[in-house]
């Protein structure tokens, strides 16, 4: 604790500064605490449940499913190859390398959000846009995490592999991909589960899916059935978090 | 006929080199050792045979044909041709024992058969065969990871005679086993070695084991070939040449009165 304690005081005021300046500047309104009760009145307005449009809701979770499972599906399958590429120990040299990884990081670079707008010229406010979106943002994300693991990877199997005068490809595929195998499940579910937050935010702009319903139900002061809304991708979270559980439960 | 042409190899330019000007002629038939020191580059030696490592300078050549200069291809070929098993055995853990041997006929399979996984029933008779050949015949559909060291050791022997090399290279194959597991693996090795005249060159860290199977050994000591003879040549003092310690600091401690105590016991006598 010695060590620390002597910088623990010009770090607490630091951030008690930074603190303070930033509710400061951002004019944040506390007295609006007051209203709070507005709040309550909100939640209380989505008692008791309204089932009415649960079909709706439902077809429209579906939706939302099928819109991350399509991006991210096709996201992983361009980011594995890209990985193998980007990262140093499989690369086929320097510049391959590091253009990849340029590229890779240009394109993380771009917010979802960013990439979505750019598409609705194209396929307009539909459910392919958001597709085009989240699967391009997963081929950057996988594809550096992917790049990662593969360079992680013991090299053993691999000697292995090459010794025998297996391609290039062969040696990656058996030499490499087995071993991370669980780890790419691992990160494929976790990016299948923020690939469906994403595109609940995507409804927002009007491209379809289970955000689409919510913010519609939200305008339209038809809190009961936002509620049901709500239910729907909180068990949807849930179901996902479950499915990535066992699937990785499977192969280790 | 394998040639090792005035190897060079320097890990860091501020290294000291890992092999210096080493030179060496393997004959076909030979069953060669490597002895010498940790260090001493027996495994760097050993990875320049089939290309793992290219050397700093020099040249290998393998019936004639350039390992060092090799294009791509060429290279695939030339490996195809030269088995090799490790000390940590190496297997892909995650598939069962079956695939891991057929990694050994890769280079022979069409492209989407082993990218797809669908081997030809004759290649799996094959890599059965060669199963039951080393032993574990029953433990075909097990994953590798759940072999015992000697196991997974009889499992990467099987893929090198799936493979049907003319030469078998081996970096310290039986150093992560028991003596009698040890022993098991060496006369297997030396069975193969006679029945499919497999040149064979390995590095081994047990001088006593060394004369018992090699019909060649080679000593190195810093990159350096220090020994080159048959067993029974391999006398204490040239032992003691391979293996004593660089400093002179540690002579008068470990050479009492005038006699190797540390050959004795590398030899076991
Ligand atoms: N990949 C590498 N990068 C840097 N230096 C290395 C590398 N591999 C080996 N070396 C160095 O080269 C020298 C020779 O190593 P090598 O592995 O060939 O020795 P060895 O005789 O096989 O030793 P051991 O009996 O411990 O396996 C050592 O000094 C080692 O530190
Ligand atoms: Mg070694």
């Amino acid at each position: 604790m010695g060590p620390l304690r002597k910088k623990a005081v010009p770090a607490s005021v630091l951030i008690l500064v930074a603190v303070v300046f930033s509710a400061w500047d951002a004019e944040l309104h506390f007295g609006d605490v007051t209203d709070i009760g507005n709040s309550f009145d909100f939640l209380s307005g989505m008692w008791p449940l309204d089932f009415s449009m649960a079909d709706h809701t439902l077809e429209e979770t579906l939706i939302t499913v099928e819109m991350a499972f399509l991006g991210t599906v096709a996201g992983l399958a361009v980011a594995l190859p890209l990985s193998f590429l980007a990262a140093r120990n499989t690369s086929p040299g320097p510049v391959v390398c590091n253009g990849v990884r340029s590229f890779l990081t240009l394109l993380r670079s771009i917010p979802e959000l960013v990439l979505a707008l750019i598409f609705v010229p194209t396929f307009g406010l539909e459910p392919l846009t958001v597709i085009v979106a989240i699967f391009l943002h997963n081929v950057a994300v996988l594809g550096k995490l992917l790049a990662e693991l593969v360079e992680a990877a013991d090299p053993g199997p691999r000697e292995a592999v090459a010794s025998t005068g297996a391609r290039d490809v062969l040696v990656a595929l058996y030499g490499i991909v087995p071993q991370i195998f669980p780890n790419i499940l691992s990160h494929y579910f976790y990016r299948l589960e923020v690939g469906v937050r994403s595109s609940l935010l995507f409804g927002a702009i009007g491209a379809g899916g289970i955000g689409d319903v919510l913010f519609l139900h939200f305008k339209t002061f038809e809190y009961a059935a936002m509620a049901v809304d709500i239910l729907a991708i909180m068990v949807l979270i849930w179901l996902l978090d479950i499915l990535g559980a066992f699937f990785r439960a499977k192969v280790i | 006929m394998l040639q090792f042409i005035d190897l060079t190899k320097r890990y860091g330019k501020a290294d000291p080199p890992a092999l210096q000007d080493f030179s060496l002629t393997v004959e076909e038939g030979e069953f060669v050792v490597l002895l010498g020191r940790s260090g001493a580059g027996k495994s760097t030696l050993i990875r320049c045979a089939n290309g793992l490592i290219r050397p700093t300078s020099g040249e290998v050549r393998w019936k004639g044909e350039s390992v060092t200069r090799a294009k791509k291809e060429e290279l695939l070929k030339l490996r195809a041709g030269m088995g090799m098993i490790f000390q940590q055995f190496q297997l892909i853990s995650r598939l069962d024992v079956l695939t891991n041997v057929m990694v050994g006929r890769f280079h022979h399979l069409p492209l989407w058969r082993s990218l797809t996984g669908t081997f030809p029933p004759e290649v799996v008779e094959t890599a059965r065969e060669a199963l039951h050949r080393v032993g574990i015949g029953h433990l075909a559909r097990q994953r590798a990871d759940g072999l015992s060291g000697g196991q997974q050791q009889r499992v990467a022997i099987a893929r090198v005679l799936v493979q049907r090399p003319k030469l078998l290279l081996g970096d310290e194959p039986v150093a992560s086993l028991d003596p009698v597991t040890a022993d098991a693996i060496l006369r297997l090795l030396k069975e193969i070695h006679r029945h499919e005249k497999m040149t064979t060159i390995l590095n081994l860290h047990d001088v006593h084991m060394a004369r018992r199977v090699a019909t060649r050994i080679v000593g190195i000591r810093n990159g350096r070939l220090v020994f080159d003879g048959k067993p029974e040549e391999l006398d204490e003092s040239r032992v003691w040449d391979i293996y004593r310690p660089d400093d002179d600091c540690c002579r008068p401690f470990l050479v009492h009165e005038s006699q190797p105590p540390v050959s004795h016991v590398l030899l076991r006598v």
